[in-house]
């Protein structure tokens, strides 16, 4: 019989290491994408990555709810963004705007034209991120790169479903001006 | 259903989430409603894009619906994992060893002595018991050399661990009366850590 999240959770939070691997190996995409959305820089992603993984080692042993994990996680992915997403931006002054198309990689393709478009088109999504406000950007973030569902969207920021429907329908909208351009 | 009421749940309905009723509203809406249609067509699109979008960043394959539980994950995922738990376990398990070292007020279970903190979970009380035990290390190296530094820059040190120290005060204040809520227990957290780096900075630089 497969196991289940919540027999993996409580491995992991009675010490199991391959356990705790398994677990976190499972949410290392979902959660790196939501954080490269927050913060449209790979490097910086990877770095609140390790600290959402750190929190989350030493919390884990107090969540309750083993069936919560994945917004337990998010949870706390999204409080390192808050914290050290602001504190570093305003350290460093270095929010680059265009920075998600300058770490593009884009396969080779034949059509040099078609893959200008394809940059262009990044660079409006990364900067479409950037310009959103907070909420907005944290629910399309958490939907779109981050794979969730609205549910779970709604644990992760303690918002009504109502609310998290209203936050990303708004958000695509503003996206879709950036994005319109070079989809049609 | 007018087209206002079914736009925003047209997402929702791409990947299953709606309610069976919900779901046949939008189902009898989009056999006669062009837009609406072409509006899903418009959101099916867009998710792709936001994978490519990921993809090119090197955030392999975001998956297009929910995920799934994987098999073999990539060599390299598998170090950032271990490598932030070891660190966690590392910085407390040196902490605590050099702290009991040097400090003869704590008890068999590895508590400091502060009976507020009894009701907050365990885990997160070894926590704070290794950070302060850090903070107490560092602000006991930075004391015995303090002489030694520019009055001005002291002065300038201890304004700002007062401000790092005030910040740990209130959070833990505020631990003691939400002794479960995740978001306090995070902002303490991310309080010792700054006051931690500080004093990292000073005692270095000693």
């Amino acid at each position: 019989m497969a196991e289940s999240e919540a027999d993996t959770v409580r491995q992991a939070k009675q010490g199991d290491q391959p356990a705790f691997d398994r677990l976190f190996h499972r949410y290392r995409r979902p959660v790196m994408g939501f954080l490269y959305g927050m913060t449209g820089r790979r490097d910086f992603a990877e770095d609140l990555l390790q600290e959402t993984v750190s929190r989350a080692f030493l919390l884990l042993p107090s969540l309750r709810e083993e069936s919560k994990f994945s917004a337990w996680l998010f949870g706390i992915a999204r409080n390192v963004a808050r914290e050290k997403g602001r504190s570093r931006l305003r350290d460093c002054n270095q929010l680059d705007l265009d920075g998600p198309v300058a770490e593009a990689v884009i396969d080779p393709k034949p059509d040099p034209e078609a893959d200008a478009i394809k940059r262009q088109l990044y660079r409006a999504i990364g900067k479409g991120f950037s310009l959103l406000d907070e909420d907005r950007r944290t629910a399309l973030a958490l939907r779109v790169l981050g794979e969730k569902q609205y549910q779970e969207i709604a644990e992760i920021t303690g918002w009504s479903l109502a609310r998290v429907k209203v936050e990303i329908h708004r958000a695509r909208a503003e996206m879709r001006k950036r994005m319109e351009p070079y989809i049609k | 259903m007018r087209c206002q009421e079914i736009v925003p749940e047209l997402d929702a309905y791409l990947t299953g989430e709606l309610d069976s009723v919900m779901s046949a509203g939008v189902e009898r809406h989009i056999e006669g409603c062009a837009a609406c249609r072409a509006e899903m067509d418009l959101i099916r699109r867009e998710n792709a894009i936001y994978r490519e979008y990921a993809s090119a960043a090197g955030i392999p394959g975001v998956a297009s619906n929910r995920l799934q539980s994987s098999g073999r994950m990539p060599k390299s995922s598998i170090h950032t994992w271990r490598w932030a738990a070891a660190a966690a376990i590392l910085v407390a398990a040196v902490l605590s060893w050099r702290f009991y070292a040097t400090r003869d007020d704590v008890d068999a279970t590895g508590n400091v002595g502060n009976g507020a903190m009894s009701a907050i979970p365990v885990p997160v009380r070894q926590a704070v018991s290794s950070y302060e035990k850090a903070v107490f290390l560092l602000q006991s190296a930075y004391q015995g050399k303090k002489k030694n530094l520019d009055p001005g820059l002291v002065r300038e040190l201890d304004r700002n661990l007062r401000v790092a120290e005030a910040a740990v005060a209130e959070c833990k204040l505020a631990l003691e009366k939400h002794p479960d809520n995740p978001q306090v227990i995070d902002f303490l957290l991310l309080d010792y850590e700054k006051q931690l780096g500080i004093l990292k900075q000073i005692t270095e630089a000693l």
